[in-house]
């Protein structure tokens, strides 16, 4: 496909209640729909969550994403939506994954990952580039 | 077969195409999807403009405006018109279900083919009852928004106060909801981003409601909730936490990233009410109080909230005499250059003398004449007095006045100007007028010519008020001020504030490269004179050099040196 593809990037707090496998569960309810829905509008992305914040990275055509996000607005699950970053650009990050989860695979990286988040949340221009470079990086190794 | 494909004759509207009912809509359409009947059933169906402004329109973009891409994209219903029939007059399977995209009822829609030319395309509504009767007729239907309107509220209201009264229900509640910095919105990023937010605000309600509320556009950025069963203040609260919540995240539209927030009032009948006036007027001095308490927040309905209506309206009806019993004073403080003391300007701030509540300051009140229409007769006043006062003064003291952006949008500000100077003989460069950050965020074409009529007149034109965050620095360097005056809230910081030193600095530095002059307003101590100073702002006011007086004891100020600057104090605060 041709065209401008249009990016966006958020952080929000994790407003999952329960207790781990209850996140988890919930987390792959929203990956599956994300991933049946996206797959059908080109658009592709990556999410981040721990417990608590979540990340997503959204990019496809704009109307398809501004729909994407206005659903993704509406979820009671999180709040405080930040939004990093948004802008059109020539080609994508995530272009392998309708929605890539991403899973930090040791300790280091999960700590790496909140702080990052905690630096974007309080800086949200800033650090835009540093948050899609760990999710980029995290979703590369989880596969 | 026709070329020009009129219906044909065994089609008239009123037989095979009649809908069955209101929940039922018929579209008719060429080979090329151009539609070429809608039933007067379809617009309500499916939201969408009159059924004439219909015809000739691709079908594609019809289903668009009221689907959206929800459960189906448009190719897939590109490929569902196009379906192959195999028997003219056939239904061809499958049908499409479809969720409309502002309330999301459940839409069947089948195909029918009844020749080569022309298909029927039969819309059916197969939400449960309760969600089909929420999709309010035309006249009780907000066009822009699809939701119901203000004769909605006020009727479904009457109902619900019937029930209640009969004992059916034990409350209900009224929630209005205005949202905040909308009109900034529509200003700068124009009418159609407007109508858009407004859309998707609307579709955010929708989603936090209960099929048995109603929501209802009441007019401009203005929504009206109705609960009834089970209505009561902790499920009412715990709704307008979420409301406010929701409005107040991120909207995207057009590749542009947008924020307003929502202020919300609560009236519960029985207890706030028990008409429907009553508790509409009660849910709307609670809204005011919360738009008053700092917005973005909600508050139910208590009565002292009508007294304080109620003297405020008392304020207004005396506000609207004050003018005529010259009630008005002008006080004035001086201006100074930050190295010598000198006095260079006046700036006139106005004063209400009260028959019963004694001098008023302009924060008593000015909000008030600013939301009546009265701040322009009030600032026309001021214009002219201030001008008459300055012709006593020495030739090299300026008089400063501040207009309100009220009286800048009225579109007269050059000429009231004009005709105050004339009226005294008082040369345009001895008058500055000030004005505030928010008109930098209107329609630039307009406040620019305004401000450059002003300065034909040879009139100074500064910004009031700078770093309160509302105008950004390249904003201020596209129109062409002569001085910026820096918020006092800057100077009230700490000295350790190192953001605030930054932002008077930056503000100082940038005044000087562009020849702008730089005044620090409300400095209060020794130390804020000398940080203003070393920060690089060339004139100061405030407390410390002198307060506002009455232009009766100004004589006195023209002929000593100001306090701070007499060499005593100097010594004693410069290290």
């Amino acid at each position: 496909m041709s065209g401008d593809i249009y990016k966006i990037l958020y952080c929000s707090k994790n407003l999952i209640e329960g207790e781990h496998a209850q996140q988890d569960a919930e987390i792959s309810q929203i990956l599956q729909a994300a991933r049946r829905n996206n797959k059908e509008q080109n658009v592709t992305g990556a999410l981040f969550f721990n417990s608590s914040y979540f990340a997503q990275a959204l990019e496809g055509p704009k109307l398809a994403i501004e729909r994407i996000f206005e659903k993704i607005q509406r979820d009671p699950r999180h709040g405080d939506v930040t939004v990093l970053s948004s802008q059109t650009s020539g080609q994508r990050d995530f272009p392998e994954w309708s929605m890539a989860h991403v899973a930090p695979p040791d300790e280091v990286a999960s700590a790496s990952m909140a702080v990052t988040l905690d630096t974007a949340l309080s800086h949200p221009a800033a650090s835009a580039d540093g948050v899609i470079g760990l999710l980029r990086s995290l979703v590369i190794q989880e596969d | 077969m026709a070329t020009a494909q009129p219906l044909p004759m065994n089609l008239s509207p009123s037989t095979v195409i009649a809908p069955r009912g209101r929940n039922q809509g018929v579209l008719v359409f060429d080979r090329s999807h151009r539609v070429v009947h809608a039933s007067n059933t379809l617009p309500a169906l499916l939201q969408l403009p009159s059924e004439a402004s219909l015809l000739g329109e691709a079908v594609e973009q019809i289903l668009r405006l009221s689907f959206g891409e929800k459960g189906a994209t448009a190719s897939a219903i590109t490929q569902w018109l196009d379906q192959p029939a195999t028997l003219s007059c056939a239904v061809i399977e499958p049908p499409l279900v479809l969720l409309t995209a502002a309330d999301a009822r459940v839409i069947h829609a089948t195909l029918c083919s009844i020749s080569e030319q022309f298909r029927i395309a039969t819309f059916d509504d197969m939400s449960p009852m309760e969600v089909q009767s929420n999709a309010p007729a035309l006249a009780y239907r907000d066009p822009l928004t699809g939701i119901g309107n203000r004769s909605l509220l006020e009727r479904k209201l009457d109902e619900a106060l019937i029930r209640l009264r009969s004992g059916e229900v034990e409350s209900v509640a009224v929630l209005f909801l205005d949202l905040d910095r909308f009109k900034a919105i529509n200003d700068t990023l124009g009418h159609a981003t407007g109508d858009e937010l407004l859309r998707l605000v609307c579709g955010r309600l929708q989603s936090a409601l209960r099929v048995s509320d109603t929501l209802a556009r009441m007019g401009g950025d203005e929504f009206a909730i109705l609960l009834t069963a089970p209505s009561g203040r902790e499920v009412a609260s715990a709704l307008a936490a979420r409301i406010i919540d929701l409005i107040e995240r991120t909207y995207l539209i057009d590749g542009q990233i947008m924020n307003v927030g929502a202020s919300v009032g609560l009236a519960v009948a029985p207890c706030d009410g028990v008409t429907r006036d009553d508790l509409l007027k009660n849910a709307d001095l609670a809204l005011y109080y919360s738009k008053a308490a700092g917005r973005g927040v909600f508050h139910f309905f208590e009565p002292s909230m009508a007294e304080k209506a109620q003297l405020r309206r008392t304020l207004e009806f005396d506000l609207r005499k004050a003018l005529v019993l010259r009630q008005f004073e002008l006080h004035y403080q001086a201006q100074v250059n930050a190295e010598n003391g000198s006095i260079f300007g006046l700036i006139a701030s106005l004063r209400w003398r009260h028959p019963q509540r004694g001098l008023l300051l302009p924060v008593e009140f000015l909000p008030l004449a600013e939301e009546t229409g009265l701040a322009i007769p009030i600032g026309e006043w001021v214009l002219r007095r201030a001008c008459r006062d300055a012709t006593s003064w020495p030739d090299s003291v300026t008089i400063a006045v501040s207009v309100s952006p009220l009286q800048f949008e009225s579109d007269k500000l050059a000429s009231s100007v004009e005709g105050a100077l004339h009226a005294v003989e008082l040369p345009g460069n001895r008058l500055e007028i000030g004005v505030t950050e928010e008109i930098l965020l209107r329609n630039n074409s307009s406040v620019l010519k305004t401000l450059t009529a002003l300065k034909a007149l040879g009139v100074k034109v500064v910004m009031d008020s700078f770093g309160t965050g509302l105008a950004s620095l390249s904003q201020l360097v596209n129109f062409p001020f002569d001085k910026i005056n820096i918020d006092q809230s800057l100077l009230a910081a700490t000295q350790d504030d190192v953001k605030s030193r930054a932002v008077v600095r930056a503000i100082a530095v940038l005044g000087d490269s562009l020849g702008i002059a730089t005044l620090a307003g409300g400095v209060e101590t020794s130390e804020q004179l000398m940080r203003v100073r070393s920060e690089g702002c060339s004139s100061v006011q405030g407390f410390y050099c002198t307060k506002a007086v009455p232009a009766g004891e100004l004589a006195a100020l023209f002929v000593t040196l100001i306090p701070p600057f007499s060499s005593e104090r100097l010594d004693r605060s410069d290290p």
